[in-house]
């Protein structure tokens, strides 16, 4: 939740990121092909991982190896992982950082130098901006043609899907009652699956919170949750077992698929499918 | 005569009455405007699955919690003031709520949790027992009342310092909203699963700190006039103690630590009876629970974008109170 | 008749031996005062009698072990009145000397008529009739002897024991609480009194027992213990001692040296 909060922050700031991206600092030039890239936060990890060779990775983030939260963790494991620190940055001298976004990161601010390359990449919220990112990231990294293999291979992937959704409702209910809104990548996945987002219905923001009684009364055809909740850890996770709630059929997707605009969006697309496909046919 | 004073059975009545109004407004208001008719209909079995469901899986354990809550918390107030013959001892100023908290947040975060469900409200008693303990060690024999709430804010800010470092070490990414819920409270989103880990232990803890009212008014001469009228100071501690754990913990295991109940509610019923410490346990109980519904109902009515920790709502009544105390001390300190 | 018997003694506080080898015997209708200079075990003895400390040897009431009586059944045997006027809640008076019902009260029962009475005649005995809706903690220092001497005798315990009742009380109402004791002795009972006035000791005792360094140094008539000797022996100071009336006087001088 910490990270999706963050990312929508972000998207509610996204205006402010490429405004700092755009302004005219002194950036040393990028090398063709770099060979020390560090990753500033969990969603550029993503994109580095997908896109640079393991040997070009210098740093990723803590992270970077959960399979909760990070799509590529297996294969992230053995890259140094860095703790947003400056020293640590600076230790490595990289030829590239990578941030998604870049600006308001404290590390980076901290360093003595200002004049590392950056890749400073907008937040998704769309498949389009996804498309975006990759290929910006793909040709920062040295290697824009396994960009634009990925995007063909995630076009032809979703090219096929079906929308079993059939405008029926669903709510994206995350930990502790945060509801996803329209203007997200998860308000777009669920469109591209024929759900209808009930924060759009009930015209909440990005991120709400949407107690279990408003839930209740709003009757959603599916609850969209996060795999890491399925079994209750804490106070945040076991209000999504309540019994008031438990009849509403639920999809349940690893956090790690939606969490960054990244390339495991269409797995995580195929994924809710699946799961409507299977909770219809068990109704029948 | 005390002019406020009344005669028991009616102050009794009163604040039942107080309570099922509390209870009421519980039950009819919450995030989803529901009609009282279609509540009623409902409640009669002959209502829409939406309104059942609300009022049968989210306000009616809500409610109860609130009240078994409220009605520990002001009774383990009133029998620890009267124990310790200080108007100020109550198990959050005294650092109990705190420990107890921390013994539910390792049963949670550690999985302990998970071996049964008795483990919850075990440990959660666990760790009140042994600040209590640790606090009756602490402050000793000493007089002075001052001594009794620093070595409750000693025992305090340790549990409070174990359930971030508990938090911290355990796996969970989400430690600092946790912490939050566990140090300030809530009721939000309880169960009837809850409740059955709840009322047990308030039930037996309860049961445990009413009996000590002769002890009790016993001790308002001291200690040893009191066992020279019959007192065994020992069991009466020993139940003090075990009861005030059992009840508490039970109660915390499933709201966190709500402070200042047992310091507003005594304050408020005292001036109503004849101010003898066996007077004020039941009306205490009763009040307790009154109080903390109205304030659960509060944290509901009150438009924030998130729902407000109770344990804010019971500190803003809490802390003038305790100053008022406290500024009564100072003159003795 | 009841009987208080002391069965060598001994009790230590701490690493502190505090009472050696006391024994003395206390019977019904005689007042006795125990005296001693501070420190002396004086109201350690007290308490021994009562089993509020850990004590070697056998302290008896009735000829039962105070240690292994119920609670509850020796506090109907001695009242007692401890030390300072220790007052922890706003009670009404009435309520404070109903206190001293709390050993005869069944479990889950409220006060009976017989309670009420025993409070009303402590209360007259007392002379507090008039404060009865007072608070007590508003009393003055005075008023609040007599109350909590009320709370003591409405327990109707045939044995008395007050520690020091007369401290921080002016000479009018130090000698209206050495009246009551004599009272209470006059009637039958048997009263034990911690003091440090030995001239009002003198006067109204039947008894005295000197102890010093946790020990018996004399027992017996004020005329037998009190002699100028011992108080210089007992407490370090010079007096004069007139055993001519029914009563010894005390003139004291100074330090001894």
């Amino acid at each position: 939740m910490r990270a999706r909060a963050l990312a929508a922050a972000a998207a509610l700031l996204g205006g402010a990121g490429l405004l700092w991206a755009t302004s005219p600092a002194p950036r040393a030039k990028a090398p063709a092909v770099p060979q020390r890239i560090v990753s500033i936060n969990l969603c550029a990890d993503q994109l580095v991982l997908a896109l640079a060779d393991r040997g070009q990775i210098a740093g990723l983030t803590k992270n970077a190896t959960d399979i909760e939260m990070s799509g590529e963790a297996a294969k992230a494991y053995g890259i140094p992982l860095l703790s947003n620190s400056a020293e640590q940055i600076l230790a490595i001298e990289p030829d590239l950082i990578v941030g998604m976004p870049a600006s308001r990161s404290a590390a980076l601010r901290a360093l003595p130098r200002q004049d590392y390359p950056l890749l400073d990449l907008a937040t998704a919220n769309t498949l389009g901006e996804i498309y975006t990112s990759i290929r910006e990231t793909a040709a920062a990294v040295g290697h824009p043609e396994r960009g634009s293999a990925l995007i063909a291979r995630m076009q032809g992937e979703l090219a096929g899907l079906p929308k079993p959704g059939k405008g029926r409702v669903a709510a994206y209910y995350q930990r502790r009652g945060y509801m996803t809104g329209t203007g997200t990548l998860i308000d777009e996945l669920m469109g591209r699956v024929g759900l209808v987002n009930l924060a759009g219905k009930l015209g909440k923001p990005p991120l709400s919170q949407l107690s279990l009684e408003e839930m209740v009364a709003a009757q959603p055809d599916f609850l969209i949750v996060e795999s890491a909740t399925d079994v209750v850890t804490d106070q945040g996770s076991e209000m999504l077992h309540h019994p008031a709630i438990k009849d509403i059929p639920r999809i349940s997707i690893p956090q790690a698929w939606t969490v960054c605009s990244s390339p495991a969006y269409t797995q995580a697309a195929r994924s809710i499918t699946a799961q409507i496909a299977r909770i219809d046919g068990d109704r029948s | 005569m005390n002019r406020f004073a009344l005669p028991r059975w009616s102050l009794i009545a009163a604040l039942l009455l107080l309570t099922l109004v509390a209870a009421i407004g519980s039950l009819l208001f919450g995030a989803v405007d529901l009609s009282v008719a279609r509540l009623i209909a409902a409640a009669t079995g002959d209502g829409d699955g939406v309104a059942s469901v609300i009022l049968f899986d989210l306000r009616l354990p809500r409610t109860i919690l609130a009240l078994g809550v409220g009605a520990i918390l002001g009774l383990a107030g009133a029998a620890l003031q009267g124990y310790l013959r200080n108007p100020l001892a109550e198990p959050s100023v005294l650092g109990t709520s705190n420990a107890a908290a921390l013994g539910g947040v390792a049963a949670l975060y550690f999985g302990i949790a998970e071996l049964h469900p008795v483990m919850l409200p075990l440990l959660a008693t666990g760790g009140a027992l042994l600040s209590l303990a640790l606090l009756f060690i602490l402050s000793g024999k000493a007089e002075s009342p001052l001594t009794l709430i620093l070595a409750g804010i000693a025992v305090g800010t340790l549990a409070v310092a174990g359930t971030s470092l508990a938090l911290n070490l355990s796996p969970n990414p989400f430690a600092a909203m946790e912490i939050m819920t566990w140090l300030l409270g809530s009721l939000e989103n309880r169960s009837f699963d809850h409740v059955w880990i709840a009322l047990p232990c308030i039930a037996i803890g309860g049961a445990m700190l009413l009996w000590n009212g002769r002890a009790l008014d016993a001790l308002t001469l001291g200690e040893d006039a009191a066992q020279a009228l019959g007192t065994d100071l020992r069991r009466t501690r020993l139940r003090l103690l075990i009861g005030t754990a059992i009840g508490v913990g039970g109660a915390v295991a499933v709201s966190g630590a709500i402070g200042f109940v047992g310091l507003i509610v005594p304050h408020l019923i005292r001036p109503l009876t004849d101010r003898s410490p066996s007077a004020i346990l039941l009306p205490s109980a009763i009040g307790g629970a009154a109080l903390l519904t109205l304030a659960d109902l509060g944290v509901r009515i009150i438009p924030t974008t998130n729902e407000l920790k109770l344990g804010v709502v019971t500190a803003f009544l809490g802390v003038p109170i305790f100053l008022l105390h406290l500024m009564r001390e100072r003159r003795i300190w | 008749m009841v009987s208080i018997t002391l069965n060598d003694i001994g009790v230590t506080l701490g690493r502190r031996t505090v009472v050696h080898g006391v024994s003395a015997a206390f019977r019904a209708g005689t007042l006795t005062g125990i005296v001693g200079p501070n420190g002396a075990g004086k109201s350690t003895l007290a308490r021994a009698m009562l089993a509020l400390v850990p004590a070697s040897g056998r302290a008896e009431v009735d000829g039962i072990d105070v240690t292994a009586m119920p609670r509850a059944d020796l506090a109907r045997r001695i009242a007692y009145v401890p030390q300072g006027q220790t007052l922890h809640w706003p009670l009404t008076v009435e309520r404070l000397v109903g206190l001293g019902r709390l050993p005869h009260l069944a479990p889950m029962s409220r006060i009976s008529d017989a309670d009420s009475a025993a409070i009303e005649r402590a209360m007259a005995r007392a002379d507090v009739l008039e404060l009865r809706d007072r608070i007590a903690t508003e009393l003055s220092g005075g008023e609040r002897a007599r109350v909590l001497f009320a709370r003591a005798l409405a327990v109707e315990a045939p044995a008395l024991i007050a520690d020091e009742p007369l401290a921080s009380l002016d000479p009018g109402h130090q000698i209206d609480v050495m009246d009551m004791l004599r009272a209470e002795a006059a009637g039958g009972g048997l009263v034990i009194a911690v003091l440090h006035d030995l001239t009002l000791a003198a006067r109204y005792c039947d008894r005295l027992l000197l102890i010093d360094g946790g020990r018996i140094v004399a027992d017996g008539t004020p005329t037998e213990v009190l002699t100028a000797e011992r108080l210089r022996a007992v407490y370090g100071i010079d007096a004069a001692v007139e055993t001519g009336g029914e009563w010894p006087t005390i003139t004291l001088f100074g330090r001894a040296r």
